[in-house]
């Protein structure tokens, strides 16, 4: 890993999890949050911190769905891909007559190479090689590979991005192809699913881009039309959509560049703050003290709390901490923002009924409306 | 979010306790409503692992459960049980009179009309949108084949599905409740039922964010079970099922199965029953009563289509179907806003807050004046207000009294101390004058006029915003 060193120092010995694509999305769902950048940044292992911060166990994905997602890919991709085949023929109207095939899971190049130290940079280093066959020799190089590991620059460290998805090229374009298990009924699916699959994918179609520029080529051979197959109505039948996220990515490229640089964030702060390595959570001594540690650790960075947090693993942490401050943020990105420069639920009030006048022109528009606000109520309920 | 429940939540927080939003229910509690619970099997939103239903509060409710909700044998046979209890309530709701209609004609509407509450808006539409979808067309040739009362009580699940702003017929519990109180959480947070209860009814001895921590600790509202139960106890309990080799031990696997996902469900269905109570406890506004009838109507309609066998669901509606229905839709939503607002002050303060309306004491009212109109002088009577709360739309905004919403104003002027208006409608000829309010009242201008009747759009051709994108021609350049 090229973790820096501030970041290393700071994780210590917490355990890592690798970064994905879900996790790039969801953090950049909740931006300007130093804390949640510096997490990501450093791939520490964000379930095992929020278990230990809000003694609340982890949320995992239920067994069952696991399964029937597994069901569902494995039936797609079986039979030499007949099925991504056939849709892709279908829904991107391209002229593919097989899939030759390549597989860069972790598992797949263990096998092929026994013994490999740095496994994610051997499997970003095949998926270089790879897609720079696929873009020069079209005809006779691999035309599909699965689980691919590109790189990204978050918050100014390299992530390693496991694809879940399937690149595949035809006449020296890249196309992106996304197996989801959440049906799509009468034509329509779940429009927060089908939202967050479409920002997962693009993560996926800007690292390819970056990929491509990598190795001297246009980033417009990456097709931000991207394919994504779900089981249509309640059956196992496979259906595709094509979406285009040619915004989405450049939501992304903007958002990415302004993510603060972690290492920026750390220099600021004591050097010995760090995470605690993971105790053992069934001693209750070791377990308490760990998780004093790590508090104190989290409570050196800002974080910045919103709607967006809700999916995060240090989410009830954060929210009990906007709740002892009485940030007007725990009410969310509506309230606060009509709140303007006032960050205190309590300084709020005290504009709303007078009790306190603004000092400056940004807290003078918000105390306008809030004493508006206080006034038409008193109205009806008569003064408190 | 408005200005007015920005302030409320603020005040929410502070007070660790939800604040009213309404002083008056706007939505139409029956006297006896069917509260229906469920999970499906995650990740398969078809297969519902367990419902529970019922009318009554203190008695326990009716329950299926599914022990391998992939069988689709045991799921008709659960949904045929789950079915008949439905169909059979529904059944008390077929008495019909006969109504006069605006247009004077009479027609007869039923009583009563039924009424479902869910906990979320979530599983009315698993429970609407899914398992009517899926249940209303299936065969009996089909293999195996669901019993006939199956697709019967899916065509009646499809009638409550995507139903008008405004209506009563399905109560989601959350919805209710967040449009009667604030609280001070994240809005989605709200969508948490026992969270919400915690907010607005804390309990002994808890404030509001106390109580809503232990909501969010109790199992799920559904329709998604908790993960975490799915993998500890779930998982092991089907397996043991398919294991059992006797019928014997496979009915007590079941019984632990039965007992355990009631254990899960049951603090949602005395849950459902709280929010009825609590948004109960509230005077009804006076529109609702309209509402409802309107509900009535609708109700009668599918029941005679019903009756009749020529009920019909579409599954992918026509681009003209659509046109129409989003033009209902936003009718319907205007209407409501407008019938909530005229029918309660405090809904009616968050628009004196934003500056829609303009809440006022009278000062003079020159009920004789008149101005030339295009052949003769008109009466046009003149009424000078002291706002209460600065008021600064343009001249020539038109508002409606809110004690007498036909009586139209417009503004000639607004300053900060005076705002002067002529009355166009509702109060200008000598019959009418006396709706006309007097020197020294309190009165409230708004937006909102009392509803009118429009016909449902019609089309003879796909309107333009409901066709597909042409290809753009070449630049002839």
């Amino acid at each position: 890993m090229t973790i820096q060193k501030p970041l290393a120092q700071f994780r210590g010995e917490f355990p890592t999890a690798s970064l994905n694509a879900r996790r790039i999305a969801a953090a950049l769902e909740a931006p300007g949050c130093h804390r949640r950048t510096v997490l990501e940044a450093g791939i520490v292992n964000m379930e095992k911190l929020g278990a230990l911060v809000t003694g609340a166990e982890p949320d995992r994905q239920s067994p069952f769905a696991i399964a029937r997602g597994n069901q569902f890919e494995a039936q797609i991709t079986d039979h030499g891909m007949a099925t991504v085949l056939a849709l892709a023929r279908k829904h991107l109207g391209l002229d593919i007559p097989e899939a030759r095939e390549k597989d860069l899971s972790a598992a797949s190049v263990r096998l092929e190479f026994p013994g490999v130290k740095q496994i994610n940079e051997v499997r970003a280093r095949l998926t270089r090689q790879y897609v720079e066959q696929m873009l020069t020799k079209p005809t006779c190089a691999i035309n599909l590979l699965r689980h691919a590991m590109t790189k990204l620059d978050f918050g100014g460290e390299i992530a390693y991005l496991e694809q879940d998805v399937l690149a595949f090229t035809v006449k020296g374009r890249i196309y992106v192809v996304e197996i989801k298990s959440y049906p799509m009924i009468d034509g329509r699916a779940d429009p927060t699913k089908a939202s967050a699959s479409v920002r997962q994918t693009a993560v996926y179609v800007l690292s390819l881009q970056e990929l491509a520029v990598s190795i001297g080529a246009s980033p417009r051979l990456v097709d931000t039309n991207v394919m994504i197959v779900l089981p249509e109505n309640l059956s196992f039948r496979a259906t595709a959509t094509v979406v285009d996220t040619e915004m989405q990515v450049r939501r992304l490229r903007r958002q990415l560049a302004e993510v603060p640089h972690a290492a920026t964030i750390l220099a600021g702060l004591p050097s010995e703050t760090a995470l605690p390595p993971l105790p053992d959570m069934q001693n209750k001594e070791e377990s308490a003290q760990a998780r004093d540690t790590a508090c104190e650790a989290l409570a050196q960075i800002t974080p910045r709390f919103s709607e967006g947090c809700v999916p995060c693993p240090l989410f009830r942490f954060c929210r009990q901490e906007a709740e002892n401050q009485q940030t007007v943020s725990r009410l969310g990105t509506a309230v606060a923002g009509a709140c303007g420069s006032i960050t205190t639920i309590r300084a709020a009030l005290d504009f709303a009924t007078g009790r306190r006048l603004p000092a400056n022109a940004g807290e003078s528009a918000a105390a306008e409306l809030l004493s508006r606000a206080a006034a038409a109520e008193a109205m009806v309920i008569g003064k408190r | 979010m408005d200005t007015l429940h920005t302030y409320l939540a603020l005040r929410a927080a502070n007070e660790r306790k939800a604040v009213a939003k309404v002083t008056r229910r706007h939505v139409h509690i029956s006297p006896r409503p069917m509260v229906i619970i469920g999970y499906h099997l995650a990740g398969d939103i078809g297969a519902p692992l367990a419902l529970i239903w019922g009318t009554d509060r203190t008695a326990r409710p009716h329950s299926v459960v599914v022990a391998e909700p992939r069988n689709r044998q045991l799921r008709f046979d659960a949904l045929e049980t789950f079915g008949q209890s439905l169909v059979e309530y529904l059944s008390g709701y077929v008495a019909t009179r006969l109504e006069s209609r605006s247009s004077g004609e009479t027609e007869p509407v039923c009583i009563d009309a039924p009424q479902i509450v869910v906990a979320n808006p979530a599983t009315a539409e698993w429970l609407f949108g899914i398992v009517g979808r899926f249940t209303r067309s299936l065969s009996a040739a089909g293999d195996p084949a669901p019993a006939p009362i199956v697709p019967l009580a899916g065509k009646h699940l499809s009638f409550f599905h995507n139903l008008l702003p405004g209506s009563s017929l399905v109560l989601p519990a959350t919805e209710i409740l967040s449009t009667h109180w604030q609280t001070g959480q994240l809005p989605s947070e709200d969508l948490n039922l026992s969270a919400l209860l915690g907010w607005i009814a804390p309990g002994e001895g808890l404030d509001g964010p106390a109580a809503a921590r232990q909501g969010e600790d109790s199992p799920p509202a559904g329709p998604l079970s908790d993960p975490n139960w799915d993998a500890r106890k779930l998982s092991p309990l089907i397996d043991q099922w398919h294991a059992a080799k006797t019928d014997e031990a496979q009915s007590a696997v079941f019984g632990e199965l039965d007992a355990e996902i009631r254990e899960q469900l049951d603090h949602t269905w005395e849950d459902c029953w709280r929010a009825i109570h609590l948004v109960n406890t509230l005077p009804e506004g006076d529109r609702v009563a309209r509402r409802w009838e309107r509900d009535r109507r609708a109700w009668t309609r599918h029941h005679l289509t019903m009756e009749t066998g020529t009920a019909r669901f579409r599954n992918i509606p026509t681009p003209v179907q659509s046109a129409k229905t989003l033009g209902v839709l936003e009718q319907a939503t205007t209407e409501l806003q407008a019938e909530m607002a005229l029918d309660d002050p405090l809904v009616m303060a968050a628009y004196v807050a934003s500056g829609e309306a303009l809440s006022a004491k009278v000062i003079s009212v020159d009920a004789t004046r008149t101005i030339p109109g295009p052949r003769r002088q008109v009466r046009r009577p003149l009424v000078i207000f002291e706002p209460l709360l600065p008021f600064t739309r343009p001249a020539g905004t038109t508002l409606f009294l809110v004690s007498a919403p036909d009586v139209e104003f417009e503004i000639l002027s607004a300053t900060g101390d005076e705002v002067r208006a002529q009355v166009n409608k509702g109060a200008v000829s000598s019959s009418t004058l006396s709706r006309l309010p007097n020197p020294g009242d309190n009165v409230v201008l708004s937006p909102f006029t009392k509803s009118e009747f429009y016909p449902r759009p019609q089309y003879d051709d796909v309107p333009w915003t409901h066709r597909l994108a042409e290809p753009a021609e070449e630049d002839p350049l």
